[in-house]
């Protein structure tokens, strides 16, 4: 089996080193790269326009190009994020929590250099995965249906309460919060698609779009907070030397096994059907607070806050191909898009992908190391750039954000109204950082809630409305019983533990 | 947008008023003289937006401006048919559009801000899409006779469906056959493969361009087509009516459509080029890869097509259940 591997990947080393492809790969990954730097627009977005142009192209270049845009946007996605509080696309929304106060202590070129080094970790792991893993993958993916998926988001939900500093139960109401929103739109599971909460509005039959919620609730929100201490700013933020750009051995060290950590999450998330990079990154950031000695770091700059959820979307991202190409099942809109690719080349992904095309499927993977490490050299030399741009004066800066996130926010579904609704959010998440609410629990809340409620729903349809179901079968149980354990957890540590003073002295506790 | 539009227009106007002294009439003659915009109602890399995209790329290399793709999924495509309705009946934004929208809409909607017979006007109906009754790899059944004797023998079974045209397709097969099926909603046909797989669904309808490569790959198996006429590429696959239940007949397909108002001879020129592009055979070869053929129909035939569908959509909306919204 290892042996075929081997041979198949010389041969896809071979296909992805010719011209044509490199070139191909190399304009992919530089396309993505950008697109991640700038808010909202996203990589759907980017690969339907270039489509058409793959039409004429031979196949293996196609999806070369393709995939490159995929992953690549990976990269430049937490770049705004750690140093502006913009989550440019939402699996990098974590990395915002630990990654924004590393830049205000001047460290902000150390998180975007342990991203890189988490980046190329997670995303080699991932493809080492693909090529050991595909063959079974099958298996893997058909043992997790409505039951198991339901208990696996609600034990996400559970652990992500946890994201927020300080009061866990503004964490939990947070968490509702977003799983109330997340309510918002038609019903699909009721036959007749009731809308639910949209007030007569078609513009919101389909929900609230993630995107405007996301860079709402973090950028726009950091903006109007922002506004109001210019002086303080200017100093903290921009006064960075060269030096300080490059992590430390003890920073390395700090950060070597949150990588591994978040890069075996984000390969697990990839496995399950329905759980993308998003989802990957959340669980990886609460995990490593969960497993942490210091939990009172993380929100303050914790560097292990950023390199787990960054190594984990990057080996969620590489292992997300895994389904699509060997099953033929996407995992997301974007997979969706490299399956029509591939269709329109009248190629069929599935069981028999491997054999029958092996230029692809070994050229591809041949492809994402190459493609890699591309991203690594473009990527180390710019650090400087970035960081050199948070010198630009911030009543510069932040208009030309706010400015590119409403393209971007505009460019998801071509609506004005989504525009609206992340200033909406905006103002909505300024409000709650007054209060000392965390907003990441509620972006949680509102990405898990309709996939716990749709699973959930389904499951019971499924099993005629035996609720035992998530007990009879034994991943589901499995997840139920880690459910338990960790509310059990939550329980004796309240109990044995006197209360610790909040890190930072804030009146945080004394609000409970 | 429309405010970019129209200062778009404005600037174009300038533009023609300085350089050409053009005259107004010369403006239907010389359409297009700036991009057209096709707006579909689904996201980005859908199913439906890949057979958009190629028609909308075609017609790009044809009438020799730039076809732009402006996707506005949501509410059930409700949101692109609305932005076309209100758009300017100059030819320059066009609808790609499922009859589901066009003929059902007005069924399973109520108060809709617009009206899919008296604010369009078709330009052609371009593809028909093949809807397919499939089960798993390992099912006993093989044909749908299997199937019914099956669903009538057995209590409590289930189907799964992803969008209402599925779901409708499948209340009519209840309906005609006499079989009781509870339908259980999928976000997308990948999900179901794993519950058809162990028999918890007893079938899945879904559309050919996701269901050929896993029948081609032998992870589904095609019991009969919705359509009419058997799809070319399965020439073994009955259609439902051929496998026993007479006057059954679904067939889901995709037309052009232009805001009412729009001048005819515009309306002319675009059906022109469209029915050029449906009559290309690597539409044909383009078509048969997503599940689909084309169907040349013009604006009157598409037309039609569309009336005499109203009332059996009306009838299956009332047979399925369902509760217009």
């Amino acid at each position: 089996m290892l042996e075929t591997s081997v041979a198949g990947l010389i041969h896809g080393f071979g296909i992805a080193l010719m011209p044509q492809n490199l070139l191909w790969c190399f304009i992919g990954v530089l396309v993505g790269n950008m697109i991640g730097v700038l808010p909202g627009l996203g990589v759907l977005s980017a690969v339907s326009i270039l489509l058409p142009l793959t039409f004429g192209m031979d196949p293996v270049p196609a999806v070369l190009m393709i995939a490159g845009i995929f992953y690549g946007a990976q990269y430049g996605g937490a770049i705004c994020s750690i140093l502006l509080n913009l989550p440019c696309h939402p699996p990098h929304a974590v990395t915002c929590l630990d990654g924004f106060p590393l830049t205000k202590q001047g460290k902000g070129g150390v998180a975007l250099g342990i991203t890189i080094m988490g980046a190329l970790f997670g995303a080699g792991f991932g493809i080492m995965q693909m090529i050991v893993l595909a063959p079974y993958i099958a298996r893997i993916a058909y043992s997790f249906g409505a039951a198991e998926i339901t208990t696996l988001m609600l034990f996400g939900l559970l652990a992500g309460s946890t994201l927020a500093k300080g009061s866990p139960l503004k964490g939990v109401a947070m968490t509702i919060l977003g799983l109330l929103l997340g309510l918002v739109g038609q019903d699909i599971n009721s036959g007749s698609g009731f809308p639910r909460f949209t007030f007569g509005l078609l513009d919101l039959d389909d929900g609230i779009e993630l995107v405007a919620l996301s860079l709402g609730l973090f950028g726009i929100a950091e903006f109007l907070r922002s506004v109001n201490n210019t002086p303080a700013v200017n100093t903290a933020y921009t006064n960075i030397r060269m030096r300080d750009l490059r992590p430390s051995k003890a920073d390395m060290k700090l950060a070597a096994m949150p990588i591994l950590r978040g890069t075996l999450i984000g390969s697990l998330c990839s496995l399950v059907p329905g759980t993308g990079p998003t989802i990957a990154s959340f669980v990886a950031y609460a995990a490593e607070k969960k497993v942490s000695k210091t939990p009172e770091r993380f929100g303050q700059g914790a560097i292990e806050g950023v390199a787990a959820p960054e190594a984990s979307t990057h080996s969620s991202v590489q292992g997300d191909f895994i389904p699509t190409m060997s099953l033929g099942i996407p995992g997301d809109a974007a997979m969706a898009l490299l399956l029509g690719a591939l269709i329109i080349h009248g190629i069929t992904p599935g069981p028999k992908l491997i054999v029958e095309h092996p230029d692809i499927f070994w050229g591809l993977i041949a492809s994402f190391w190459i493609g890699n490490i591309m991203l690594v050299v473009l990527n180390v030399p710019l650090i400087g750039i970035w960081v050199k741009m948070l010198m630009v004066p911030y009543r510069f800066l932040f208009p030309s954000a706010l400015f590119f996130i409403c393209i971007g926010v505009f460019a998801a579904k071509n609506t004005l109204f989504d525009v609206g609704t992340t200033l909406v959010f905006g103002v909505v998440g300024y409000v709650l950082l007054l209060l000392r609410f965390e907003p990441a629990p509620m972006l949680l809340g509102f990405i898990l809630g309709p996939r716990l409620e749709d699973n959930f729903r389904r499951a019971l349809t499924l099993a005629h409305g035996d609720i035992g179901t998530f007990v009879e079968r034994p991943i589901s149980a499995v997840f139920l019983g880690l459910c338990v354990a960790l509310l059990a957890m939550q329980f004796w540590v309240r109990f044995k533990k006197p209360r610790l003073p909040a890190p930072d002295g804030v009146p945080s506790q004394a609000l409970e | 947008m429309t405010m970019m539009r129209r200062m778009m227009a404005g600037l174009i106007a300038v533009g023609a008023g300085l350089g050409l002294f053009a005259l107004p009439a010369t403006a239907q003659d010389s359409f297009p003289d700036r991009p057209i915009h096709a707006v579909i109602g689904f996201p980005a890399g859908s199913g439906a937006d890949i057979l958009g995209r190629y028609f909308a790329h075609a017609l790009e290399v044809l009438a020799k401006q730039p076809v732009v793709v402006d996707n506005k999924p949501g509410a059930t495509s409700n949101i692109a048919v609305r932005a076309v309705a209100e758009a300017k009946p100059d030819g320059y934004t066009i609808l790609f559009v499922a009859n589901s929208n066009m003929a059902g809409s007005r069924y399973l909607f109520k108060d809709l801000p617009f009206d899919t017979l008296k604010d369009f006007v078709p330009i052609a109906s371009f593809a028909q899409i093949t809807f397919v009754m499939v089960v798993g790899p390992n099912s006993p059944m093989n044909t749908l006779q299997d199937m019914t004797n099956h669903l009538k023998a057995k209590k409590e079974s289930l189907y799964g469906y992803t969008n209402q045209t599925a779901q409708l397709a499948s209340e009519y097969y209840k309906q005609l056959a006499g079989v009781d099926v509870k339908p259980v909603a999928y976000k997308s046909a990948g999900d179901t493969l794993r519950d058809l797989s162990d028999g918890t669904l007893d079938f899945v309808i879904m559309d050919g361009t996701f269901a050929a490569g896993q029948i081609q790959q032998g992870a589904l198996k095609a019991i009969a087509v919705t359509t009419k006429e058997r799809f070319p590429n399965w020439p073994n696959t009955p259609t439902i009516e051929q496998a026993g239940l007479a006057n059954y007949d679904f067939a889901p397909w995709w037309g052009a459509y232009l805001p009412k108002g729009t001048p005819q001879p515009i309306v002319d020129k675009l059906q022109g080029l469209l029915l050029q592009i449906d009559n290309m055979k690597e539409t044909a070869d383009f078509l048969l890869t997503v599940g689909a053929f084309p169907t040349h129909d013009d604006s009157k035939m598409a037309d039609a097509r569309l009336k005499a569908e109203l009332p059996k959509w009306e009838k299956l909306v009332k047979a399925a259940g369902i509760e217009p919204q």
